[in-house]
């Protein structure tokens, strides 16, 4: 596992730095809701909106921002907290595969002793287990940081919430790393991630406003990862699978491409 | 298993420009084999598709007796590399990346890292981004002798370092050598070629237009011979007669005589005459690499 763990150490610092960031932002979001809570009033403006606006803000189902799963949902699990996966996922992942390759520092570990496949495997899996590292950073934060807010959120609520959005990232990120790996082209592997995020994001917010593409909301990964709502229901097992379908079905066309092409200098 | 690398009918097109036209060349065991040729030869293009790095469009590799795609593996199991354009990572120490590169290599060649940069006055704790491009390449070398490999493929290895450090690059590879092991080296610099290969094979566009050892090729050098005749001289046109000759110039009592391979008819024609003094200049390989590039831009 050298190559694993090498990519791991690479991102030492920058893990680091996310992964209090990551702390630092939900427990000060999360301490803020005290002045939130039951101020009826602040509800009643939100509950005045179109309701596809709700849905947008992650108060679909009748969740109230004045209510702990309606804040968790609405400043985090359908906006923010996936948002920050795909950055830090599509970045590490097209780092690890296309900018290795265009400063042709992997010619000579491509040269080592190392079967091709192993050498990316090892490279995805140290990109998934950054990932998962942060997400379960955030999953703590959140068991250990709402009880004194005066929130009672259930665990499974809280993992199941932070996991589904985790997996709209690993699509995105499954889907850089693949395109990385199968091209070496860094400004593909890149664009396509993060211009499919923000299409498939806009998608699930606009599509159900208009009848004629209502059903488009259903290709979007936000779509699947809040479905069913995790934060009330926790983890929605159907839905989860499938993003980590997407995810990791990416990954391995990539890699299946990376293993028979031939290596940029 | 008598080659250590075996091209076949290899080609490897990109597009119209690049590439490699149907190479076939043998490179013996134990060897010290230089592949020569100008920038954008194809020189890297040949050496990343023994390793395969790139897959050739047709023809066959084989090295060590081993197919280069499907047992590519064992054979980088056995082979050493030095890229042609060498990057490492820059974040790391020499040291972190030596032992990346080892541990690779299931820790072959640690033992030899603290020896070898030693010799390259390689200063180990070191970030890879403060070294200049002349470190870098000791780093590269160092990675790439340190397991011993049966195989050493460097491509242009002394680019960037200084004479001192050059010689303990041929001193490294002289004893490769001597221990059995087979060179194959690219480079576009023909003194270095011939201060350490046995045998060169010459690439230009793609093509292999040359396979000969630097005894053949000196062999084939123009050189120039000076005579200084007494009383009884021949004519110009007397010398131009003789085998081999290819230009003669009078200076006063001197005839300054171009010759093209064995002086033997030369010498055997001037016997004849009053010879005072005679001076022959060491044949330059450089002149026959030139004539070869000529031949084939005609």
């Amino acid at each position: 596992m050298t190559v694993f763990w090498r990519t791991l150490r690479s991102r030492k610092k920058s893990l680091l730095g996310w992964a209090l960031g990551l702390i630092g932002l939900i427990a000060i979001t999360v301490a803020a809701y005290p002045s939130i809570a039951n101020q009826d009033g602040f509800s009643d403006i939100i509950d005045d909106y179109p309701e596809f606006v709700q849905e947008i803000l992650g108060l679909g189902s009748g969740m109230s921002i004045t209510e702990p799963a309606g804040y968790l949902n609405s400043q985090f699990f359908s906006n923010m907290l996936p948002l920050l996966f795909i950055i830090f996922l599509v970045s590490f992942g097209v780092r690890v595969t296309a900018t290795d390759e265009r400063d042709g520092t992997l010619d000579l570990v491509a040269a080592h002793p190392l079967p091709r496949w192993r050498l990316a495997v090892e490279k995805a899996l140290a990109v998934l287990a950054a990932g998962t590292l942060l997400a379960i950073l955030a999953i703590l934060t959140f068991v250990v940081s709402t009880p004194p807010a005066g929130m009672d959120v259930s665990f499974a609520a809280l993992f199941g919430a932070t996991v589904s959005v985790f997996l709209v990232g690993v699509v995105f990120g499954g889907l850089a790393f693949g395109l990385g790996a199968a091209t070496g082209s860094r400004g593909l592997a890149l664009g396509t991630a993060s211009g499919l995020a923000v299409a498939t994001y806009i998608a699930w917010g606009l599509a159900p406003l208009i009848d004629a593409i209502s059903s488009l909301e259903r290709l979007s990964p936000f779509f699947w990862a809040l479905a069913g709502d995790p934060i009330l229901h926790g983890v929605q097992a159907g839905n989860a699978l499938l993003l980590l379908g997407f995810g990791l079905a990416f990954v391995s066309l990539g890699i299946w491409r990376f293993t028979r092409r031939d290596i940029a200098v | 298993m008598t080659h250590a690398i075996t091209l076949n009918s290899l080609t490897k097109s990109y597009g119209k420009a690049r590439g490699i036209i149907e190479l076939d060349l043998e490179v013996k065991v134990g060897e010290v084999f230089g592949f020569l040729g100008p920038n954008g030869a194809g020189k890297t293009t040949t050496i990343r598709t023994i390793l395969d790095l790139i897959r050739p469009t047709s023809g066959t590799v084989k090295v060590l007796g081993l197919d280069a795609q499907t047992e590519s593996l064992a054979i980088r199991t056995r082979t050493g590399y030095l890229p042609g354009e060498l990057s490492l990572y820059e974040d790391m120490t020499v040291s972190e990346h030596l032992e990346y590169l080892t541990a690779l290599r299931s820790g072959a060649g640690e033992g030899r890292i603290a020896e070898l940069s030693e010799q390259f006055e390689l200063d180990l704790s070191r970030k890879i981004k403060d070294l200049s491009a002349g470190n870098k390449q000791k780093v590269g070398i160092v990675q790439a002798f340190a397991h011993g490999p049966e195989l050493l493929i460097l491509d242009e290895p002394t680019g960037g370092l200084d004479p001192l450090m050059q010689q303990h690059v041929y001193h490294l590879i002289d004893a490769a050598r001597e221990e059995g092991r087979t060179v194959f080296l690219s480079s576009h610099v023909l003194p270095e070629v011939e201060r350490i290969a046995e045998r060169v094979g010459i690439i230009r566009n793609g093509r292999l237009i040359e396979v000969a050892t630097v005894d053949e090729l000196k062999d084939r050098a123009v050189r120039v011979v000076e005579v200084r005749f007494g009383e009884d001289a021949p004519t110009e046109q007397q010398l131009m007669a003789v085998t081999n000759v290819v230009s003669v110039e009078r200076r006063r009592t001197t005839l300054q005589i171009r010759i093209e391979g064995s002086m033997d008819a030369l010498v055997k024609a001037l016997a004849g005459y009053e010879v005072v003094a005679m001076r022959s200049e060491e044949a330059d390989l450089e002149e026959v690499f030139l004539g070869l590039y000529r031949e084939e831009d005609e």
